[in-house]
């Protein structure tokens, strides 16, 4: 055994970072998804939705994530739907995104402006064609930022799942694995931040080249 | 013709027992048997007892101990993983068979888990700063500031105490030995409480020259660990118990406690008391 | 389905402890708002200034504390700082560290509410006497927080969860008392579920004490 850092070290830090990215994805993809249907749910002007949506949404918002994953997790255990920790964990990362997205998505459709709505619909648009191509096309315009936010807060929470182990290890867990073994915590951590930062880096740059893309465009066709 | 009767009443939920409750046989020991493999729940966080080598394999005194229970048994051992807060679900839960998480067996604990009879007992001891000189008792760490890890029964024992010595002495309950280990050599404690293996293992490494044992706690000087099963399996806890008897009979466990402790076996029967 | 029983009077047996946890939850997420805000306007106003240094200052800060897990910053702020020879408390730390995020993550919400006041405003100011001071804190600043009163009660909840981590580097604080009493009993079901709904109370205390401030800040203008 060797108690200093190696070249396979380095390589499970890359995978983790791997992991790390797959987490946020899948989380991400199926998080949104979830988190529209609520946002949307909440806007029509159901009082059963509004409230009981609004619920979900600031319970998961209130409870921090490591208490969401052992919840979940030792939940479904006790009633006999034992999971692996990290297909558990992908079930809490989505719900608890799922949250944060159904926010964002209420304000960018409530953002759209009465009018607008009103005058799609008096051309003769169904409710849902004025929905998905005239409120969405807009009000998710306004609410990109936000989520490409949310998104890199995503990334940066995966690191919880570490509290329960799942395998394969995303970056902060094989960085904990790390240190276990050479006890290095300081630098072993920084190194992992640097990942994260590039990693946030890379995503926040391409999004905001993505969003001047699309002002350009708005602008040359307006 | 009354016997037929009853006989035709009860023969169909008894075949349909027989053909249908393979699976959830009455005994988890059985189920191990025949599905050829029995999972353990380890701590791979807590060197020597559970950790990775290079490779990312996990090693150690309980990654072992699982093994020889799987070939006592015949079959093949899994390795769990399973963090501190994830050791009871995975139990309760028969995400794994047995924990083999070097558990000390609280009576508060065993109202949630069944434990078997001692299969390692840790020394619990003090460590301090290679060039401490202010620190060689227990009682020295009145008035001093230390560092234990949150959760673990040396921390336990040392909170009893520490309520009786009254103000003075500060305490700091860190996530994990590596927040420990790195308090220590920046001297934001004075001393450390920990398994004294968990010490000699850090002394291998990154601590080497840098931490000595002063003492061990007088108040709990051992701690002592079972296998934790769930509690209604009965059956697995008492061959389970029976293996940590044999284990120890073979000189095996002297071995194990060799290889990763460095020193022979303790005496794993308390004195004057049978059982545990 | 359920062969488990729960056992809930084990959590009231220990119920001292977690409450005195959960309290220290509150104040620290409420100390680290309070000096995250000032230090976030600030850092707004650092952003758009000529100095180069304030700028640069302004944007690393802004960079690092929105870019880098929470985890990391509070560790820093513990053992990082210790390299150093400078050793916070695990108290400070936390504080500093959950204090360091906020004012990063204000300083933006700020920055964005900064286009909703008017520059007329300013001169406007300035035209009655006032130094660009007093008319920074006097005209701008009460209209953008007023704007963002929103994002930053998402703050509020957001710090309160981020203080869990201090329980890495040795603070008993809610998370941390779950952890600790979940080990000694083994029913961490039962505690964390309870620690959950704690922290959910502590959400609903920190965002009311929140509306309270700006209603009086605003004089009921925020919850138009």
């Amino acid at each position: 055994m060797t108690y200093t850092f190696t070249t396979n070290d380095f390589l499970l830090m890359v995978q983790g970072a791997g992991i790390t990215f797959l987490l946020t994805i899948i989380a991400g993809v199926i998080g949104t998804f979830m988190g529209f249907l609520v946002g949307w749910a909440r806007t029509t002007k159901n009082a059963v939705f509004y409230y009981s949506l609004g619920a979900y949404v600031d319970i998961i918002r209130s409870i921090p994530l490591i208490i969401q994953f052992v919840l979940f997790n030792s939940f479904m255990a006790i009633a006999g739907y034992p999971m692996d920790p990290f297909i558990s964990g992908i079930i809490t990362l989505s719900i608890y995104i799922s949250g944060y997205v159904a926010e964002v998505v209420k304000a960018g459709i409530e953002s759209v402006p009465d009018v607008t709505r009103k005058a799609a619909r008096g051309l003769g648009m169904t409710y849902y064609q004025d929905f998905f191509y005239v409120v969405v096309p807009i009000g998710m315009r306004t609410v990109f930022p936000s989520w490409t936010g949310l998104m890199l807060g995503l990334m940066k929470d995966t690191s919880l799942i570490a509290v329960l182990g799942a395998t394969p290890p995303e970056l902060l867990r094989s960085s904990q694995i790390i240190i276990n073994r050479i006890q290095e915590p300081l630098m072993i951590l920084l190194g992992a931040g640097a990942f994260y930062f590039i990693m946030c880096y890379v995503i926040t740059h391409f999004a905001g080249r993505y969003e001047k893309i699309w002002q350009q465009k708005r602008q040359a066709a307006l | 013709m009354n016997v037929n009767r009853i006989f035709k009443h009860l023969s169909l939920p008894i075949i349909s027992m027989l053909l249908f409750s393979a699976n959830t046989s009455a005994d988890k020991l059985d189920d191990i048997i025949a599905e050829g493999e029995i999972k353990c729940g380890i701590m791979l966080d807590v060197p020597p007892v559970g950790m990775r080598d290079n490779d990312n394999n996990p090693i150690g005194y309980d990654v072992e101990f699982c093994r020889d229970m799987a070939t006592a048994l015949g079959v093949e051992a899994i390795i769990v993983e399973t963090p501190a807060p994830d050791r009871i679900p995975a139990i309760l839960s028969g995400r794994v068979d047995v924990g083999v998480a070097s558990a000390t067996n609280s009576l508060e604990r065993a109202k949630s888990v069944a434990f078997s009879i001692p299969y390692q007992i840790w020394d619990v001891g003090v460590a301090v700063a290679a060039d401490n000189t202010t620190i060689s008792s227990y009682e020295d760490l009145k008035g001093k500031s230390i560092g234990t890890v949150r959760g673990t029964t040396g921390e336990v024992a040392f909170l009893n105490d520490l309520e009786k010595w009254g103000e003075g002495t500060s305490h700091i309950a860190y996530g994990s030995n590596a927040e420990q280990f790195l308090a220590l050599s920046q001297g934001k404690v004075d001393a450390i409480i920990e398994s004294t293996a968990i010490f000699g293992e850090y002394a291998k490494g990154k601590g080497k020259d840098k931490i000595k044992v002063c003492c061990s706690v007088t108040t709990a000087p051992a701690d002592w660990t079972g296998l934790m099963v769930k509690r209604g399996d009965q059956g697995l806890l008492n061959w389970i118990n029976l293996f940590v008897w044999h284990q120890w009979k073979a000189g095996r466990t002297d071995e194990l406690y060799r290889q990763w402790f460095g020193y022979p076996a303790p005496n794993m029967a308390y004195p004057g008391i049978h059982g545990y | 389905m359920f062969e488990y029983t729960f056992q809930w009077r084990v959590v009231w047996k220990h119920w001292p402890q977690l409450l005195e946890a959960g309290l220290l939850t509150l104040q620290l997420t409420i100390l680290s708002i309070i000096i995250g805000l000032v230090i976030a306007s600030v850092l707004a106003v650092f952003r758009d200034s000529s100095n180069p240094f304030a700028k640069y200052l302004s944007v690393t800060w802004v960079a690092l504390a929105r870019n880098t897990p929470a985890l990391l910053q509070i560790y820093m702020a513990y053992f990082g700082l210790g390299a150093f020879g400078i050793h916070l408390s695990p108290y400070t730390a936390v504080l500093g560290a959950v204090a360091f995020n906020n004012a990063g993550y204000l300083a933006e919400i700020l920055r964005g509410g900064f286009s909703t006041v008017p520059a007329s405003q300013k001169f406007a100011a300035r035209g009655l006497g006032l130094t660009a001071t007093q008319s920074y804190i006097y005209i701008t600043l009460p209209q953008v927080l007023q704007a963002v009163f929103l994002p930053i009660v998402n703050q509020v909840i957001w710090a309160m969860l981020a203080t869990s981590l201090g329980m890495i580097i040795g603070l008993q604080e809610l998370t941390g008392m779950t952890t600790f009493l979940q080990s000694q009993t083994f029913r961490p079901f039962e505690f964390y579920f309870v620690a959950a709904c704690m922290y959910l109370v502590i959400a609903k205390i920190a965002t009311m004490l929140a509306q309270i401030v700006a209603a009086h800040m605003f004089k009921g203008g925020a919850d138009k």
